[in-house]
């Protein structure tokens, strides 16, 4: 198997039991590449995460 | 958060004169604040007087010659003030709500509980409030259509396909634009922490 797009990456992270997921998982666990970036990929949905956590706490302050 | 930007918007504080910079503090520390005292569950009433006090008293100490940046970073500073703050209105609120338990209770004594700790809060909007600032960098920097495609695919969480149609591009460019745009938005937080320090 090739390695994964990023379009694969992003939806085994959104959908870890949605269609080939095995199939990529299973790649992932050979390929060091691959893994690194699904590493990197999760650490961008911490990221997008805390971005979200911002948005929610800001959106409770008023005009102030 | 002592960035470069931030040490002017502290220097325009020593003039008394200069609303500009007043502004531009209140703007930038009051929302971050205001989610503090909200996360440790004060009142609507009670933000508003924790935020407006703690940057008052803040301008003051500042104006006065007594924050020293060698000695603590602004972050200890200005948590250091907005803790007290809740302290002291908390310690208020408690007497009157002890006075009136005191009261039910015939006069006898009554159980005080012990006041929580808000460091991990203040740390918390401290944090995000730093993404704030990494985020309003990346925005003026980037390409706006690769920050769009960054906000609707990876922050909004729109469908990769629907954006590439929304921005007339490809998926492959969505994915692209949303990998580059994180990586980026790390490297500015980072160097905001570091000139933090």
């Amino acid at each position: 198997m090739r390695c994964l797009t990023d379009e694969q990456i992003d939806q085994l992270l959104r959908d870890p039991n949605g269609g080939g997921a095995g199939r990529h998982l299973a790649h992932i666990h050979r390929c060091v590449s691959c893994r690194r970036r699904l590493d990197a990929a999760r650490a961008d949905v911490e990221l997008i995460e805390q971005i979200r956590e911002l948005q929610r706490s800001r959106s409770m302050v008023g005009p102030g | 958060m002592l960035s470069r930007t931030s040490t002017t918007l502290l220097e325009g504080l020593h003039d008394p004169q200069n609303d500009g910079a007043w502004r531009r503090f209140y703007a930038r520390y009051a929302p971050m604040l205001c989610s503090y005292a909200r996360r440790i569950g004060l009142s609507d009433a009670d933000v508003q007087e924790v935020v407006s006090d703690t940057l008052t008293t803040f301008v003051q100490v500042y104006r006065d010659g007594r924050y020293d940046r060698g000695k603590a970073r602004l972050k200890s500073w200005l948590g250091g003030i907005a803790k007290k703050k809740v302290l002291k209105l908390r310690a208020r609120r408690r007497d009157l709500s002890l006075d009136a338990l005191r009261s039910a209770n015939g006069g006898r004594s009554v159980h005080e509980p012990a006041a929580p700790d808000d460091s991990a809060a203040f740390e918390l909007e401290w944090q995000l409030e730093r993404l704030n600032q990494a985020l309003e960098l990346l925005r003026r920097e980037a390409e706006p259509e690769t920050y769009q495609a960054f906000d609707l695919y990876g922050v909004k969480g729109w469908p990769a396909a629907r954006v590439a149609a929304f921005l007339g591009v490809t998926s492959n460019a969505v994915y692209i634009s949303k990998t580059r745009m994180t990586a980026r938005l790390r490297e500015i937080v980072d160097r905001l922490a570091a000139e933090e320090e």
